[in-house]
Parts: C-alpha cells; structure tokens; sequence
C-alpha cells in the first residue's frame, strides 16, 4: 500500500507535464484524484484510481491521451518504474470528464521475515488518518487528492513509523502462513490431541475397571 | 485396534503440524526470473545510477522480476551483480523470505567508480548476476551493456514501439542537468573571472534584483565573446541499440567548452547555467525543436538570452549581449505560448529542481592546465566586447541603419538596462505615434475615442479594422508605481464592466515594468494583453497592446512588433 504522493501526481501530470512548467499557479486544483489501495497478503496493490478533471484539462487529456489508452499505461508504468504493473485498464468517463484507471503493482510492499510487511509513503509527513486497524485515509489538499488505503483482512498492529532518514512508513503485521495451512496444522493438532486422549482413557480407565 | 489407534492419530496429527514446515526444508522453491536492462549506461549519468530515489529509481543497471512459481517459501533470497572493469561483485538485494506465489522485485543501483566519470570512449562490459537462497539451485545470469562515453547522450531509452509522444522520445531531457558543472574547480575559477573582470562584482545569486540578473547573464555572453568562442552547430545522430531508436548527441562538458571556445546551443546553454549555478543563481535552459538557449528564473520571472548568437566570422558575425538578450527575450514569448498550447517539443529545465531530483554532475577533478587556459581567456576579458560583423539570418530583412544601430551598440554591458537609449525604427507598413509614449503602429489600425469601459487614464485607443487587437495609451496621473496603475484598470473594469485583471510581471526593461495578463469574466478569458508600463514624473505612462482571447496567437506579432518600438 505505498501512497506514493510523487507517483499519483505524475500520472496526472504525465499527461498536462509541460502546462504544469510555467505559469500556471491558477490552474493547479482543476482535478481531484481519488484512489483506493489495497493489499493483498501476497503483497500485491490493487489500485483503483479515479480522476475527476475541470473542463479544461478533460480537453487536454482528451487530446493528448483520451484516444489513446496506451499514453496513460506507459504514464503510469513510468511513474510506478521501480515495480512491476499489471492488469491495466483505462475508462473514461465523458459525461463526468473522468478517468478511471485500474492496475496492480507488484513488488511494492516489503515483508520481513517476522511477517511484517513496509510500505514506504514517500514523504516526511503525510496527512494520514488511521481509521481502523485495516483502514487508513490520506488526504493530499494541495493536489485536491485522497487515497483510501485497505489492508489485508488479517492485518495487525498497523501503524506510521519512520525510516533511517525520517521519511514515513506505514507497516502491519500479517500472517504469511495460507489458510490452507492453517486448517492443515489445526486438524494436525485436534487429532494429535485426541491420539493423546485415546492413549490416557485406554491407559487408565481400563485399569480401574481391572481393579 | 483400540490400543494402536492412539498412536495412529497421535503420529498422523503430528505430521500435519509439522509437514509443511519439513516440506519447506526439504523441498526447493523455484524462482522465475525475468530482466530488463537499459540499452546503455551513460557515464556522465553515473551518479543517478547510485541514488535509487533519483528520478523515482528510474535509472538502473537493471530491473529483475523475481516470481515464486513453486508451492514453497524461498527463504533468504540474495540477488548479487559484478560488472567488468568497474564493480566486483555486490550485493543488490538481500530478501528473508519471498512467499510462494509472490512476486518481487529487485532494482540495482550501482555505485560505479568516479573513473567512470572520466570515461571518453564507450567499451562493452559483461554483468554477471547471481541469485541465491536456502532452498532454490543457484540461478547464474549474464548480459552485456554498453557504456558510453562521458559526452555521449542518449534522448531516451523507451523501446521505440513503445513512444507515443514528443515527451517520450526526449524522455532523458531532465538528465542534462548533469552536465551543469558548478562545482567543477575550472568553471569555478572561470566564473570567478567573469566576475571579477567583466561583471567588476555582481550580487545576482545574493539578491533578487532581476536587473542585476540580467547583466550577469548578459556578463556571460560578453564573456564567450571577448574570448573569441564560437558557435558549431552539429546535430544529434540517430542510434539504434538493440530495440531502442534514440538521438545520440556528442555534449562536451562546459570546461571543454570554455577552453576548446566552441560550443554547440546545447553545450553553451549548459556553460551558461554551470555558471549561474555557481555564483548562486537559478539557471535554466529552454528547449525548443533543434535548438536551446540560456537563461534564469528569479522571483517567478523567466528571462533568456541567445547565447548562439556569438555566431563567429565565418558565420557572418555575431551580436551584442543586448540584442542576444532582446532576441531570446522574444523568442521566449513564443515559446511560453507553445508550452500553454501543450507542445511537448517545448521544454524548460529548470536546472536546481533537477539536481534535487537527482540529476548530479560527475565528479571533476582540478586541472592546472586548464586552470592556464582559462587564464589566457580571461587576459582578454578587460576588454570591450565588439561583435564582428552583424549577423544576417536568411530571411532577415533590415535596411542599413539597422546594421549600423547593432554595430554601434558596442559598449560593456551597463549596470541596468534603463539606462540604454534605443534609437526610434519605423518598420515598414508601420506609422509613428508620438504622444505620452512613442511607438509604432501598423498604418491601417484606426483611432478610436475611448468609451466608458476604458479608464479615465486611457488617453489613446488604436485598433485594427476587425477591432480584436488594439493598443491603449495611457496616462495614470498623480500614480507613481505600475502595479498601482493596473490596479486603478483594475477597479475602473470590476466597476463598469464586471470583468477584472489577471497579470504577472515579467520583466524590466529601459525602465518600463512589462506585465503579461488577461481580462476575465469568471473562469473565462475575453482579452489577453501585455502592459508596458513607466514612471515618469509623479505619473506612470505606458501602453497596453491586447487581442481578444478567441483570436489566439494571431495578433502576436504585430503587438510584440509595437512593443519592440516603445520608447
């Protein structure tokens, strides 16, 4: 669940890059971005990002990417380039002037031995709320963005750390075993249990009857 | 029965617990490995292959997908490298645990030698790759790259079947900051001399006095001038690697620049902003197609200068720091209109925010020899710097005062700007208005009496027959401070009309405040215009020359053709 902040702004901005360079403080909130993250506990992100744009960046992004989704993947392989993306489709929504792109990245999440998984957010201080312990929400007003962050179902003990250099992590703890596993190791227990069961009633209340 | 079935469930239970566990141990995992490498490595990038932050980790030795395809956890995965000549082997990643059915993966982000930094030639080096872990069969890989020389670069390194846009074929661009040199010990010495020499002082990167900028940019080209350098244009070669097509340019690094006195647009546009950066300013460098020019960014104002315009003899001459200034100046105009149009072919690097991003210069040594040369230039730095001959573009039109105007303006480059005088040019088809201000106007734009949606300060309104361009005249008496005057525009439009004025400064020049705004109603824009405006007495006195917004840049040269006649 990386809420990388640098990476949700170069998607949009890979496609308005050269309106961004000069002149035009004005504009800069005419989208809103909203994004849902969710992690899987192979370590996988399901992303599901919506961005609602002004009229007039629809018509930029119109031109320049509407017609052409692979414009918007390459964006978004460029700006995720250190992981690996797949699954990735582009909708766009004219009545809404909105675009919803869907992806998974791989790769992004680090686990450690222990079953601690590290997602790196990429800033010093995020506007992180913690909603629950599976749930967190991040709101970035500059960019008029926010990121919706879900967990994996057997998450534990998540919280904001910071790393070596001061810059924010947000790690949890979830199990690595499957629960395949699980079931395997716990019926592995009951009849173990009920052998040593069978052994002490065989053992000792015969012996009563005996006596 | 009964007295072994305790045992059976005993011994059949225990297994479960502890099967996968044993199984993990016993059994191997596999991993399947997939990796993509860059077509080249640049060395005069080496140090943003260091940093896996630069760029957002963009620029690798390589990227390797690593997928568990087995039913097993491969435990404590370690990914090492080794290239030839240049690094023994490392660690590239160190994983505990990679969980069946999981994928990673692994950047490498190689701290090469300084040596590479110095690398003149390109050489093919083998990189040879081992992954290891407790329970998967070693996994050895190799693969060759190319390592270009320190001055070769590369404009990209997507796929060729994978660029969609200009921006992706000069997807390298933001790397050219890596040719920005400040701490070079011989660009320090050479900017020292500017400093000393031509500039006799200078506070360009203490203050935010965007004259004092200018006359350090424009300290730079009288520099390049006096030291006789010249301009050699060369274009950059396409090069396929392997399924990459690029533009493969030869950039030399601005101490050959200085001391070999030639460069190309890009390589004294880059000696330009090593300068800049070094006395403390914020340099930046515009692209257009086929060429690039100098220039600064202060207080949110950009400003350039055409640094080719040295030109040389054998290229018909060169021009004065004030030309090359004036001619940039308006070339930017267009170029910021390509940049708000959407143009990806149009860039501006802005130098700093990319060595934060990453974009850090080689490592350059001191070098007494070059040390020597520089101060054989700067021996003839107290000099006047004169241009040869003007020189003449095809398709220039300009009758002899012209020339005779450009070769006279041969003085050093005065503290600010104000205090040079330009001499009065009506260009043809033009007629001369003299009044508050003087300028010229196109000879078939008509005089219109100015109605109650124009300030009480417009003294003069000219227009042209389809009325969607014109130039005011205005007077602001008793207002001593241009941003003041617009401000009284301002109020007078919110009042009469409902509209009001957006508008930035975007320069001072001979003592007029140049603002680039427009008018609107809401959201929309119905007029953008350029005010040039001056003090003079207790009054401010200017003109504005605007076209309506529907017209686009239709009108541009016309205005910036009445602007340029200002007096």
């Amino acid at each position: 669940m990386t809420v990388n902040y640098k990476y949700i702004l170069a998607l949009l901005v890979a496609c308005f890059s050269s309106l961004f360079a000069m002149a035009q403080e004005e504009e800069t909130k005419d989208y809103k971005i909203d994004m849902i993250l969710t992690g899987t506990d192979k370590g996988e992100v399901l992303v599901d990002m919506k961005a609602k744009c002004s009229a007039f960046y629809w018509d930029i992004y119109k031109r320049k990417a509407a017609n052409n989704p692979s414009i918007v993947k390459n964006s978004l392989i460029k700006s995720f380039c250190k992981y690996s993306l797949t699954n990735i489709n582009v909708t766009n929504y004219e009545m809404e002037r909105t675009y919803q792109a869907t992806f998974t990245i791989l790769g992004m999440l680090q686990l450690e031995e222990n079953g601690k998984w590290i997602a790196h957010l990429e800033t010093k201080d995020p506007d992180i709320t913690k909603i629950s312990e599976k749930e967190y929400v991040m709101v970035d007003e500059d960019y008029a963005r926010s990121f919706k962050v879900n967990l994996p179902s057997t998450t534990t003990k998540s919280k904001i750390e910071k790393d070596a250099f001061g810059n924010a992590l947000l790690t949890y703890y979830a199990p690595v075993k499957s629960s395949g596993d699980k079931i395997l190791i716990y019926t592995g227990y009951f009849l173990a249990a009920l052998g040593v069961l069978l052994f002490i009633k065989n053992k000792f209340l015969h012996k009563k009857v005996a006596v | 029965m009964r007295k072994i079935l305790p045992y059976i469930l005993l011994i059949v239970g225990l297994g479960m617990v502890f099967f996968k566990p044993i199984y993990n141990r016993i059994a191997p995992a596999v991993l399947d490995i997939k990796i993509s490498t860059p077509p080249v490595i640049m060395s005069s990038i080496y140090k943003v292959y260091a940093n896996e932050d630069a760029f957002d980790g963009k620029y690798s030795l390589f990227k390797m997908i690593i997928k568990n395809t087995s039913n097993v956890d491969a435990k404590n995965v370690e990914v090492q490298y080794k290239m030839s000549n240049f690094l023994d082997w490392t660690i590239a990643e160190k994983m505990p645990l990679v969980l069946a059915g999981q994928t990673v993966v692994v950047n490498c982000y190689p701290k090469f030698p300084d040596k590479m930094g110095e690398k003149t030639t390109d050489s093919k080096e083998n990189v040879k790759l081992v992954i290891k872990a407790d329970n998967i069969k070693t996994i050895e890989n190799n693969f060759t790259i190319t390592v270009k020389s320190r001055n070769s670069f590369m404009y990209n390194f997507l796929p060729a079947d994978e660029i969609r846009t200009a921006a992706d074929y000069y997807d390298n661009i933001p790397l050219l900051a890596c040719y920005v040199t400040p701490n070079d010990p011989v660009i320090k010495y050479y900017t020292q001399q500017i400093q000393q020499k031509i500039l006799k002082g200078e506070t360009a990167g203490v203050g935010n006095n965007e004259a004092e900028g200018i006359r350090f940019l424009k300290g730079i080209y009288n520099a390049t001038l006096l030291a006789h350098m010249v301009y050699s244009g060369t274009s950059g070669v396409p090069e396929n690697v392997n399924d990459v097509s690029s533009i493969v340019q030869n950039i030399r690094m601005p101490r050959e620049v200085v001391t070999g006195k030639t460069g190309l647009c890009i390589e004294l546009s880059l000696l330009y902003a090593s300068i800049m950066a070094n006395a403390g300013m914020d340099p930046v460098i515009y692209l257009v197609p086929g060429h690039a020019y100098p220039g600064f960014k202060m207080n949110n104002n950009y400003y350039a200068i055409e640094s080719t315009a040295i030109g040389g003899e054998g290229l018909g001459g060169s021009k004065t720091a004030d030309e090359a200034f004036d001619m940039a100046m308006n070339n930017k105009e267009a170029f910021i209109q390509k940049l708000q149009e959407g143009d990806e072919r149009y860039n501006v690097i802005e130098i700093r925010e990319n060595i934060k991003l990453g974009a850090v210069a080689p490592e350059l040594k001191d070098d007494d020899f070059l040390r020597k040369k520089v101060d054989e230039i700067a021996a003839s730095f107290g000099g006047t710097p004169t241009p040869s001959v003007e020189q003449t573009k095809p398709g220039d039109k300009k009758d002899d005062k012209q020339d005779e105007v450009s070769i006279t303006k041969t003085a050093p480059v005065a503290p600010t700007p104000t205090t040079q005088q330009k001499e009065t040019q009506i260009p043809q088809g033009y007629k001369a208005f003299k009044g508050v201000v003087n300028f010229a106007y196109p000879a078939d734009w008509e005089m219109m009496e100015p109605n109650r949606y124009y300030s009480p300060a417009c003294k003069n309104i000219i227009s042209n027959q389809a009325r969607n361009a014109t130039v005011e005249v205005y007077k602001f008496t008793g207002i001593t401070n241009p941003k003041a005057a617009l401000e009284s525009i301002n109020d007078w439009q919110k009042k009469a009309s409902g509209f009001s004025l957006k508008y930035k400064l975007q320069m001072v020049e001979e003592g007029y405040s140049v603002f680039k705004g427009s008018t609107v109603n809401g959201k929309s824009t119905a007029v953008n215009w350029v005010a040039a405006l001056k003090v003079l007495g207790n009054d401010v006195v200017g003109i504005i020359v605007n076209a309506t917004a529907y017209t686009g840049n239709t009108h541009e040269k016309t205005l910036l053709t009445i602007l340029n006649t200002l007096q």
